[in-house]
């Protein structure tokens, strides 16, 4: 495997395992969020 | 007598001039004509063109190494990863991630986008002999992101820092022209019409959190990216804090509007007869249209096989919106929906993959660092 395919399958790899770990990373923020903003809203 | 006027004769940038140098002045002269005329990319274009001229005005001196005005501005500025960074300062605090936070899954699709970066580098490399760092250079003209385009070209082609910059800023200014036929080529009329269904509601507190939950996520994974996305998010943070607002208001205009003239001016002064007149920019102009297309096509078809997967279905003209030409991008994913159906108002979810398109092509730009430098 020439170095062009290398870096080709590691940079969409790298992307898009990047962009799948930030996509989960806001899933799991705005679920918080969600019940920090709920919880003080019962509150109220 | 003879001899003193000889003496001063040779002295004037006349007796200098080559042919070459005023094949450049009438490429600068265009470019301006281009930004005034047809207000394509003026912010950038028009101190683009105008710094090739002065860097084609013999015995000027003003890119002479050590010595040169525009040579510092491009040394101290550009080299020096001042520049770019201080526009991505401007541009996070510009940026609503709101659409994009609303319905996450469009993040997919300005990865997508970056699919006709790695393309265009492979075909640079394999089939036309570039090498590896100006196939990259090439590639990320793709990615649609003039700051990150000469980032990177500034750190493994810095020859062909103006020729790329030039061709990014001028596919950016003609998406309305190159992406509609690639968008109606690649979907029915019936995709074309699918209204999107409303995204979540996001909280200001979601808002807040973004910028610095990316900054970490991002950076640990590509840490060769850090200059440009930290710049990006303490901008973002900046507007969504709200308690900066003075801050925010400098980020957005000034600073962004000093940072274009010192970026715009050395990059066009790089590109001198020598660099430019070569076969080879031909086809550097050529790849670069080919990677705005492929990054188009390529998230348009990721669109379409996400549908698949998805019980609400996503109009697959968002994908050609993950081309990180913001706005221009969604307006145009915008326009072309509507003559699908005249009541789809798609601009707001294109703003989604719009702006998770810049995130993206900093990650691509981040890991042709790491695995090139």
């Amino acid at each position: 495997m020439n170095n062009a395919m290398t870096i080709f399958i590691s940079g969409i790899t790298g992307v898009l395992g990047g962009m799948t770990l930030l996509y989960f990373s806001l899933k799991l923020t705005s679920f918080i969020t969600d019940k920090v903003v709920a919880s003080a809203a019962k509150k109220k | 007598m003879f001899d003193a006027l000889k003496f001063l004769t040779t002295t004037t940038g006349f007796w200098h001039l080559t042919p070459g140098m005023v094949f450049m002045w009438a490429i600068g002269l265009g470019l301006i004509y281009l930004a005034i005329s047809k207000q394509y990319e003026p912010l950038l274009l028009l101190p683009i063109g105008f710094g090739i001229i002065l860097a084609n005005l013999p015995l000027a001196g003003l890119m002479t190494p050590e010595e040169g005005l525009l040579w510092k501005f491009y040394e101290y500025g550009i080299h020096w990863e001042i520049i770019p960074p201080l526009i991505f300062l401007g541009l996070g605090a510009l940026t609503d991630f709101g659409p994009l936070l609303s319905m996450p899954s469009l993040i997919f699709l300005g990865a997508a986008a970056q699919g006709g970066v790695y393309l265009t580098f492979f075909i640079a490399n394999s089939v036309l002999g570039f090498d590896l760092m100006e196939s990259a250079t090439i590639g990320i003209i793709g990615g649609a992101d003039g700051p990150t385009t000469i980032f990177l070209a500034s750190k493994l082609a810095p020859h062909m820092l103006g020729i790329c910059a030039v061709a990014a800023y001028s596919y950016m200014a003609l998406v309305p022209i190159i992406q509609p036929p690639v968008m109606r080529a690649l979907t029915t009329v019936k995709e074309r019409k699918i209204r999107m269904k409303k995204g979540r509601k996001v909280n200001k507190l979601e808002k807040l959190l973004f910028p610095i939950i990316a900054t970490f996520v991002i950076i640990l994974i590509v840490p060769a990216s850090a200059p440009l996305i930290s710049m990006f998010m303490v901008g973002n943070l900046f507007r969504e804090s709200k308690v900066v607002e003075r801050l925010t208001k400098t980020s957005q205009e000034e600073l962004l509007n000093i940072a274009t003239i010192f970026l715009g001016l050395p990059v066009g002064a790089t590109m001198n007869a020598e660099n430019f007149l070569q076969w080879k920019v031909i086809f550097i102009f050529l790849l670069g249209l080919c990677a705005f297309i492929m990054s188009t096509a390529v998230g348009l078809c990721i669109a379409k096989v996400m549908n698949l997967f998805r019980k609400d279905k996503i109009n697959p003209l968002l994908g050609a919106a993950g081309v990180s030409a913001v706005p221009m991008a969604a307006r145009v994913v915008h326009k072309v929906g509507q003559e699908a159906d005249k009541k789809n108002y798609l601009l707001m979810y294109a703003m989604g993959p719009n702006v998770a398109g810049v995130i993206g092509t900093v990650i691509a730009a981040g890991i042709f660092l790491t695995l090139l430098q």
